[in-house]
C-alpha cells in the first residue's frame, strides 16, 4: 500500500479509537439512574475530571516523562510556573478567564525576556 | 432569542479563550502535519477526527517516519483520557436526543470538556447540551480554519511564537482549574493531579493523567466526611 493510503489508515484508526474513548461512557452511563452531587460514583468522576485538567497543565509544563527535577531547573519551565500562578490567582481575584490568559501569558513573556 | 438558543450563545461566549488558544494551538498543528507528509485534506481529517493537539503532534511525528501502527497507538494512548472526560461530563448533559449526543461526543476535546464541564458542574442550567453545543461551536470550526491556515504559514513561525505557543497550553489549562474556586474539595482535586501527573508519567509513560486522576479522586473521596449512621 502506498504511503498515502496508509496515512488514511492511520487517520481513519485513530480517529475511531479516539470516537469510542469519547462515546462509550454515554452508551454506559445513559442506562443509570444517577443524581448529580449525591452519586458517589458521580462525585467520585467529578473529583477525577478537576485532577485531570490539573494534570493536563502538568503534563504541557512538563512533557511526558523525563527527569523533572531537571526540568525544574530549566528557565522556560520556571517562567511557565510563574505564568500559570499569575493566571490562576487572576482567576481567584476574580478577573475573567481571556484577561487572566493573557496575564499569565504576559508574566511568562516577561520572565523568558529578564531572564534573559 | 429562545432559552436553547441563549445557552447556546452563552457556551459560545465561554468559549472564547478556547477559540483564541484553538486558532494558534492548531496552526501550530496545520504545519507540523504539512511537514509530516500529510496533505491538506489528511490534515483537516486528521484534526476533525482526533481533534486533540497532543496526539496529533505525536502521531504527525511517527508518520513522519512511516511507523504507522505506533502513530495509531499514540492517538489512543493518549486520547485514552477522553474516556474519564466523557464519564465525567456526561451527566451533566441532560438527556437530548440519542442522534445529536453521539454527534456532538466527536468534538469533546480537553478544552471543550474543561469549559463545559466547569460551569455544568457548578452551575445547573436549564438547557446544558445547548450551552455545551454552543461551546464546540465555537471550538471545532476554529479548530479546521487553523489547521488549514498552518498549511500556509509552515516554516514561518518564529522560534519566540514557538515557544509562546507551548506555554499557552498549561496557562490556559490553570484558569479552568481556578474556576474550581471556592470549592476547596475540587480545587484540591487539581493541585493532586497537578503533582501526582509528572510522578504517574514517570511510572507509567502515556497513561500518567489518568492514574494521577483516579488516585486523588478515590483519596478525596475516601476524606469525606461520612454521614452519620441512623440510631434505631
Amino acid at each position: 500500500m502506498s504511503d498515502h493510503t496508509m496515512i488514511w489508515l492511520v487517520i481513519l484508526a485513530g480517529g475511531l479509537a479516539s470516537y469510542v474513548f469519547r462515546s462509550l461512557p454515554q452508551l454506559v452511563l445513559s442506562r443509570l439512574a444517577l443524581d448529580p452531587g449525591r452519586s458517589a460514583v458521580l462525585r467520585f468522576f467529578d473529583y477525577a475530571a478537576y485532577a485531570v485538567i490539573g494534570g493536563i497543565v502538568a503534563s504541557a509544563l512538563f512533557g511526558g516523562g523525563g527527569d523533572l527535577l531537571a526540568q525544574l531547573r530549566s528557565s522556560q519551565v520556571q517562567a511557565g510556573l510563574v505564568g500559570v500562578a499569575v493566571a490562576f490567582a487572576a482567576v481567584l481575584y476574580g478577573r475573567g478567564q481571556l484577561l487572566s490568559l493573557a496575564l499569565g501569558v504576559a508574566a511568562y513573556q516577561l520572565v523568558r525576556l529578564l531572564g534573559g | 432569542m429562545s432559552a436553547p438558543l441563549q445557552a447556546a450563545w452563552q457556551g459560545m461566549r465561554d468559549a472564547l479563550p478556547v477559540t483564541l488558544t484553538f486558532s494558534i494551538l492548531f496552526v501550530a498543528v496545520g504545519a507540523a502535519s504539512h511537514a509530516g507528509g500529510l496533505d491538506l485534506a489528511q490534515g483537516l481529517a486528521m484534526t476533525a477526527l482526533v481533534f486533540a493537539a497532543p496526539a496529533q503532534f505525536a502521531a504527525v511525528d511517527l508518520i513522519a517516519d512511516r511507523a504507522w501502527l505506533a502513530a495509531v497507538l499514540a492517538i489512543a494512548v493518549i486520547n485514552f483520557r477522553f474516556l474519564l472526560m466523557a464519564v465525567a461530563i456526561s451527566p451533566y448533559l441532560g438527556r437530548p436526543p440519542k442522534a445529536a449526543l453521539f454527534a456532538s461526543l466527536q468534538m469533546l476535546s480537553a478544552s471543550t470538556f474543561a469549559t463545559a464541564f466547569t460551569r455544568l458542574q457548578s452551575s445547573r442550567l436549564e438547557h446544558p447540551f445547548a450551552f455545551y453545543l454552543g461551546v464546540c461551536a465555537g471550538a471545532f470550526p476554529t479548530a479546521l480554519a487553523a489547521t488549514a491556515l498552518g498549511y500556509y504559514v509552515q516554516d514561518n513561525t518564529p522560534p519566540w511564537l514557538q515557544e509562546l505557543m507551548a506555554m499557552l497550553l498549561p496557562v490556559y489549562f490553570a484558569t479552568f482549574l481556578a474556576k474550581a474556586w471556592p470549592r476547596a474539595r475540587f480545587l484540591a482535586a487539581g493541585v493532586l493531579g497537578f503533582l501526582l501527573t509528572p510522578i504517574a508519567n514517570g511510572l507509567l509513560p502515556g497513561f500518567g493523567l489518568m492514574l494521577a486522576a483516579l488516585a486523588a479522586a478515590a483519596f478525596l473521596l475516601l476524606l469525606e466526611p461520612r454521614p452519620c449512621p441512623t440510631t434505631r
